[in-house]
């Protein structure tokens, strides 16, 4: 009896290990260092209307890495998406409050918004977002840790996730709009 | 492999160790030697329609050696790596190996085996690559694999037909020494199996 136990332990064994497995992941870590601009005037007139740009370089640095990464040539991504946090202080909450802006009060002169198009003169990804300030409040403008992806890639090529980081310039700004 | 075809080898193994159990009771008188055998493993031919065959040679009453060769295409996406995502095959497997016969030549006997693994397959996957500008980029490809593991099996063998066909059942694992990690890296660090049902012919 004691046999069978054994033989029937070892057959649940096989069994197991025949089922179990890992998966590769593949996640490099590549950042960007104060790839947005904004030129805060920290008080604004209600109707105005305030940029900021986005540019990074196609090389970028990677951690663990001894070269710079071509991120172009690895992801053959024309475009890279992001999103950024534009939000509005509310009594309510007593926070900040993100605002989502109907197209024409936030919109980018050169493109689509929420994406850094590459341009092969200059070997840089770049993006322009206007908004227009048509209420009064204090706001936030927050381009900390704001992620970079090729969405649209094709199984043969690869997906890479950049992030943003504030390193030399504030990423996080705050100003007023009075009426 | 799907869960059904994943339940055959468990369910054979079972069923041939209740047979050689019934027959073990019968008979242990000692057997002329027959010094060579090739066995071929029912189990992967079952499950994975692949050939395991398996020389071994018995030079002493207690002790053998032998290789176990493998060749098959057994991975998910296998045949066709365009849809990005199957991680690799294992293509073939090479494996020398000793064992120790608890009971000698008897017609059943326990044994104790040592092996290496020598195997490998192709993987698709992302390689990190320096440009002719001195850039790196990463690029995805199908490239192939060598692995080499140690393991350790048990296994019981019975002799049948005036002990010219041998019947095995052996369980083994093995994990990788060198190589690159794959989708078969199972957890606990076992990457390989030496597993089956045995069946041979010695001479």
């Amino acid at each position: 009896m004691r046999k069978i136990f054994g033989i029937l332990s070892v057959c649940f064994l096989f069994a197991i290990s025949s089922c179990i497995s890992d998966d590769d992941f593949f996640s490099p870590l590549i950042t960007i260092e104060d790839g947005f601009v904004f030129d805060n005037q920290e008080n604004y007139q209600l109707g105005d209307t305030i940029y900021f740009t986005l540019e990074f370089s196609r090389y970028l640095p990677e951690e663990g890495q001894p070269n710079l990464l071509d991120i172009f040539e690895s992801t053959g991504a024309n475009e890279f998406f992001y999103d950024i946090e534009f939000s509005k202080f509310s009594s309510f909450s007593n926070s900040y409050q993100r605002v989502f802006a109907e197209e024409r009060n936030y919109y980018s002169p050169d493109g689509e918004t929420n994406s850094a198009s590459y341009n092969p003169v200059t070997e840089t990804y770049t993006s322009t977002t206007a908004i227009v300030l048509v209420e009064p409040g204090e706001y936030q403008l927050n381009f900390n840790f704001t992620y970079f992806g090729n969405y649209n890639y094709t199984p043969n090529n690869v997906y890479l996730n950049i992030q943003n980081i504030g390193v030399n310039t504030p990423q996080e700004y705050f100003f007023t709009v009075t009426e | 492999m799907g869960p059904l075809t994943k339940n055959i080898p468990l369910v054979y193994c079972c069923f041939a160790f209740f047979i050689g159990n019934l027959y073990h009771s019968h008979s242990q008188d000692s057997i002329p030697d027959y010094q060579h055998e090739i066995a071929l493993n029912t189990i992967y031919l079952l499950a994975d329609a692949s050939a395991y065959l398996v020389y071994e040679n018995r030079f002493s009453d207690k002790f053998s050696a032998g290789a176990g060769l493998w060749y098959g295409r057994y991975g998910d996406g296998s045949s066709d790596f365009t849809d990005g995502f199957g991680d690799g095959t294992r293509d073939y497997e090479i494996t020398p190996f000793a064992r120790w016969y608890v009971r000698g030549t008897q017609r059943t006997s326990f044994f104790i085996q040592g092996f290496a693994s020598i195997y490998g397959g192709r993987y698709d996957g992302i390689s990190r690559e320096t440009t002719a500008a001195g850039f790196g980029v990463y690029r995805r490809g199908i490239n192939n694999y060598t692995n080499l593991a140690l393991g350790a099996a048990i296994g019981q063998e019975f002799l049948l037909f005036k002990k010219r066909v041998s019947l095995e059942l052996v369980f083994g694992l093995g994990g990788d020494l060198i190589g690159r990690n794959s989708y078969y890296d199972y957890d606990w660090g076992v990457s390989t199996a030496q597993s089956g049902i045995n069946i041979g012919y010695r001479f």
